[in-house]
């Protein structure tokens, strides 16, 4: 597979492509709002198709057709879950998240408490989140690399951790933006050009298709049921709520939000991609259909075992070399503009609120807080490279189970509880997050993602001490529960007295700084 | 943007307190705020119900169970959860 002649030159093409953006970029990058946001400048059908992009992450393009392919319905869950956090985003967090903070979430909440310990706590959940993620996304990204160019591991990590660095540090938000809008145009293209050929095989009959599925897989007529894979009801449960909640708690998805000029055109974004990425998860369908039927279920599991190779063996069986080399590409691409967000998120939380507004307590010029910025890059990039070549030969899916987990315990009861909750205080943010952070990492280190009784199927072996692969259905309360009792066992009330100036403010927009204001 | 970060740190005093205090006293202000949440609570319910529906069937009944209806019931969730109303 690994020589087919076309791919080399259709990952050169992506390349290219993604510096030629940067480079345009980085012309129009001066100061720290065009860094961190792009200078608020997107309008909502760009910032619509990024948001999209980051959803359609290799995770979901590769993981999902690849789990339908092989598990059929379950497999399905994964892409409706993100659909639903996308009402969550659009109703309850997306709009005050416009109005209040400006380049970090850790922004948003520090504007109702002023506190540094509040402002540390939520950046450093940041870089834990955005770390974790990137890392689970590089070793997925060389296993990928290795089997689609044939180049080493550690030479794959390195491209994408190069590459990645070069977006961010030249073209900061801009080329990050444009990127990952670039990407996710050339995906929505691509599948629908699969899902075309696929639905074509099928004569266009969506029960011809429903049909021959079931004859197609080792499963049968059970290909087209729920439990091939989740036999446990609360963890499924648990999973569902871990994606639903966690999308719209992931600070690099939140701080997309601060590219367009105001709220309206946030929630304008977020009806976009929402559309998009239904559209997608509707084609992951027929992908994962296709490949069932056409590529079959040996093919897909030789290839790759966990199904990652199902869309582009699919784009090898119906389209020849070339689909199949554009296929892979695409699937480089969302690696890239992917693990770039990513970079951007943690480079912010460090340069702007721990640096910027916890070190030098906000006496910090553009020039240093851009520098910053661009020396907090490198070396978030460096460490996740090392980490991730040092994780190679690991199951790393716990970390993104971890992620998800994090977002949905430690950051999406804060937001809600800083907007909506009068009575919170910087006491129960404290200890909302940690609940919250503590309770997913002690849990996930205790559960199935990391011991298992089968050497080499997680970290360590041995028998799980907590058995769900997914502790969310705990960790979300408890991260409710550390914010409403840090909140009542504290003496003081709202220390800053800033809650009616939220309210005014998250529901007005009154006082946020307009995008073409530089 | 320096001057901003500053400001907004300033404004952070009593003075200010009272008249956002005064501000979200206003009619308008609460009728805006009761609008909003006459749409924003009942929808948001109803969607993570709606959600939640599907794996909780799918996990503790066996109406999923029948033949190709699942995905189709599968396919009819992501218009139905996916139809922004608002925007």
């Amino acid at each position: 597979m690994a020589n087919e002649h076309f791919i080399p030159h259709a990952f050169l093409g992506i390349i290219l492509l993604t510096l030629t953006i940067t480079y345009y970029s980085s012309k129009k990058t001066k100061n720290a709002s065009d860094f961190y946001t792009a200078g608020g400048g997107l309008t909502a059908w760009q910032n619509g198709l990024a948001v999209a992009g980051d959803f359609m992450s290799a995770a979901s393009f590769l993981g999902i057709t690849g789990a339908i392919a092989l598990i059929g319905f379950d497999g399905f869950y994964m892409s409706i879950g993100n659909l639903v956090a996308f009402l969550v985003l659009l109703y309850l967090v997306s709009e005050p998240l416009r109005n209040l903070g400006k380049f970090t979430l850790a922004d948003m909440i520090s504007a109702r408490f002023k506190s540094k310990k509040v402002r540390g706590i939520a950046a450093a959940n940041t870089l834990v989140i955005s770390i974790f993620y990137m890392i689970a996304q590089l070793v997925g990204a060389g296993g990928l690399i290795k089997l689609l160019l044939g180049i080493d591991y550690w030479l794959s990590v390195l491209l994408v951790g190069v590459l990645m660095t070069i977006y961010v540090i030249f073209g900061g938000m801009r080329a990050t933006s444009w990127v990952q809008i670039t990407k996710a145009v050339l995906l929505l293209g691509g599948s629908a050009v699969l899902t075309f050929i696929v639905f074509s095989r099928f004569n266009f009959n969506i029960s011809e298709m429903f049909h021959h599925v079931q004859t197609a897989t080792p499963l049968g007529r059970d290909f087209l049921n729920p439990g091939n894979k989740y036999t446990d009801g609360l963890d499924m449960i648990s999973f569902n709520m871990s994606l639903v909640l966690g999308a719209a708690g992931l600070p690099h998805l939140l701080v997309r939000f601060f590219t367009v000029k105001d709220a309206a055109t946030a929630r304008k974004s977020v009806v976009y991609s929402t559309w998009f990425i239904g559209i997608f998860f509707i084609m992951t369908i027929f992908l994962g259909f296709g490949a069932a039927s056409f590529v079959g279920f040996e093919r897909i599991v030789e290839a790759n075992p966990a199904g990652n190779m199902a869309a582009p063996l699919l784009a090898l069986t119906m389209g020849g070399e070339f689909l199949f080399a554009f296929v892979s590409a695409v699937a480089f691409a969302t690696i890239l503009a992917v693990v770039s967000g990513l970079v951007l998120t943690s480079a912010s939380a460090f340069a702007h609120d721990i640096y910027g507004e916890i070190i030098k307590e906000g006496n910090i010029t553009e020039k240093q807080q851009v520098l910053v910025a661009r020396l907090a890059s490198v070396g978030v990039a460096v460490i996740s490279i090392l980490l991730a070549l040092f994780a190679q030969s690991m199951n790393v899916a716990f970390l993104s189970v971890l992620a998800l987990g994090i977002a949905a315990s430690a950051n999406l009861p804060i937001i809600l509880c800083t907007i909506y909750w009068k009575r919170f205080n910087a006491t129960g943010a404290i200890t909302g997050m940690s609940f919250g952070l503590l309770s997913s990492i002690i849990l996930v280190m205790l559960s199935p993602n990391v011991w298992n009784p089968e050497p080499g199927m997680g970290i360590f072996t041995g028998d799980p001490l907590f058995t769900m692969s997914n502790p969310t259905i705990f960790t979300v309360p408890l991260g409710f529960i550390g914010a409403y009792l840090g909140t009542i066992l504290s003496k003081a009330k709202d220390e800053d007295n800033s809650f009616p100036e939220v309210l005014f403010k998250s529901n007005t927009g009154y006082g946020i700084s307009s995008a073409k204001d530089h | 943007m320096e001057s901003t970060a500053k400001s907004r740190h300033s404004s952070s005093g009593h003075d200010s307190g009272n008249k956002y205090r005064k501000l979200i006293e206003t009619e308008e202000f609460k009728h805006l705020l009761q609008k909003k949440k006459a749409f924003i609570v009942p929808v948001t319910l109803f969607f993570l119900a709606f959600y939640f529906v599907l794996p909780i069937l799918a996990a503790y009944s066996q109406v999923l169970k029948g033949e190709a209806f699942s995905i189709l019931l599968g396919l009819g969730y992501m218009p139905f959860s996916n139809s922004p109303s608002f925007g």
